[in-house]
């Protein structure tokens, strides 16, 4: 019977340097790889979370922002970018066209502090001559805010102006005099202006000025 | 410098090509997603080619997130597959509005009323296919004693939502809004 010697791996007439040298190329190659994997696991989730994150809360790309207030610049538009397509379908709201009228969202008073049910709050808005508009309060998810006193919003035909036509509007858990939107228990609050365009109309500079005059949000106290 | 030197710039450009790569392919899969549009929560609960008024928007009642009870609405879902549609709707006052959405959320039409003049609008909205066909300015409706339709007011659309908005303009009024919001109408042979 014919012996078959095998021959070790590593013959122990391998110089100790070269075993060594070996061994480091093996643990060098296993480091590279397992960087290689790691900086495409990251990459992913950099690349799935940016996407998430331009298409809910948006960015530059699709946004423009008039002190607190947001505005998607192309939303209901057929040249809309992705991003505001995306946001458009994946959220469930059903925007007016930015064409035809100028939806406005506000995550934060006008000093960039998070709107909380926990704070109250003043929103002070010019003289909107002419143009039909609402201002609508919710959760952070786009839910009402259940109240007793059944107020979810003021429009230009339900709020109680000053004499010169401007409207001041507070936010607050307890009631106070005047337009008042309760927000108790809701937690992080999302503000919703809606200005629709004149029937005929508005050019780019009329936007442009209407934008400029949106209604800053006053943090008054926190509880 | 060491640390420059050590840095391996090519796992940095390994990560910069699968990270725009994901992002832009995230973002066009999610374009595509129309499962939570607003078309499709409420198809689920309207029926076709008829125009609803919805009870009034509330905490307990609110089809959609950021729909604010600042208005009555009407919806029509329309399909054409089988039949042009034809919209029909009276805008009397500033804040009325009839908007007609694709399914991915696209405004396709909208209108507003002025304060000085009530508009009537009445349009029809024809399968989309229908638009490259070289059709002439007015269309009849095959079998139909319908006048036919100016194909100026028309709109090529397979599906998707009509919608009417009666601002809310305080309890005084609703009746009289709600009577006005019911004459919209939306259907084959309205």
């Amino acid at each position: 019977m014919a012996s078959v010697e095998l021959e070790p791996a590593l013959s122990p007439a391998t110089p100790p340097s070269s075993r060594g040298r070996l061994l480091r190329e093996i643990f060098g190659s296993l480091i590279r790889m397992l960087s290689l994997l790691l900086t495409i696991a990251l990459a992913v989730t950099v690349g799935v979370w940016s996407s998430r994150y331009m298409i809910s809360r948006g960015s530059p790309l699709s946004t423009d922002m008039y002190g607190p207030w947001q505005h998607w610049r192309d939303v209901g538009r057929d040249s809309a970018d992705p991003y505001t397509k995306a946001h458009v379908s994946t959220t469930g709201k059903l925007r007016i066209s930015s064409a035809s009228a100028g939806i406005f969202e506000a995550r934060t008073d006008s000093q960039g502090a998070r709107l909380h049910s926990s704070c109250n709050y003043v929103v002070e808005g010019a003289n909107m001559r002419g143009l039909w508009w609402s201002l609508a309060v919710f959760d952070s998810r786009g839910k009402l805010i259940s109240n007793d006193a059944d107020r979810y919003e003021f429009t230009a035909d339900t709020i109680a102006p000053n004499p010169n036509g401007s409207f001041v509007v507070t936010l607050g858990r307890d009631a106070r005099p005047g337009n008042w939107l309760p927000t108790g228990g809701a937690g992080r609050l999302v503000l919703v202006l809606t200005v629709l365009d004149p029937a005929t109309g508005l050019s780019s500079e009329e936007r442009a000025e209407r934008n400029k005059h949106l209604p800053i949000i006053k943090r008054e106290g926190c509880s | 410098m060491k640390l420059l030197q050590r840095f391996d710039f090519r796992l940095l450009a390994i990560f910069l090509l699968v990270a725009g790569i994901v992002h832009i392919g995230a973002t066009f899969l999610t374009v595509n997603d129309t499962r939570a549009s607003a078309y499709a929560r409420l198809a689920h609960s309207l029926p076709q080619n008829t125009m609803v008024i919805t009870d009034p928007i509330a905490p307990n009642h609110q089809p959609l997130p950021f729909l604010a009870p600042d208005a009555r609405f009407a919806f029509c879902l329309f399909d054409t597959t089988d039949t042009p549609i034809r919209v029909r709707a009276l805008l009397p006052d500033l804040g009325w509005t009839i908007g007609i959405y694709a399914p991915d959320g696209q405004n396709l039409y909208f209108a507003a009323a002025s304060a000085e003049r009530e508009t009537t609008i009445d349009l029809s909205i024809v399968p989309a296919d229908d638009r490259f066909l070289g059709l002439p300015q007015a269309v009849a409706l095959p079998g139909s004693t319908l006048p036919p339709i100016d194909h100026q007011n028309s709109i090529a659309a397979q599906k998707g939502l009509v919608v009417v908005r009666a601002p809310d303009k305080g309890e005084p009024y609703r009746g009289d809004e709600k009577a006005v919001l019911a004459k919209a109408s939306c259907g084959s042979g309205s």
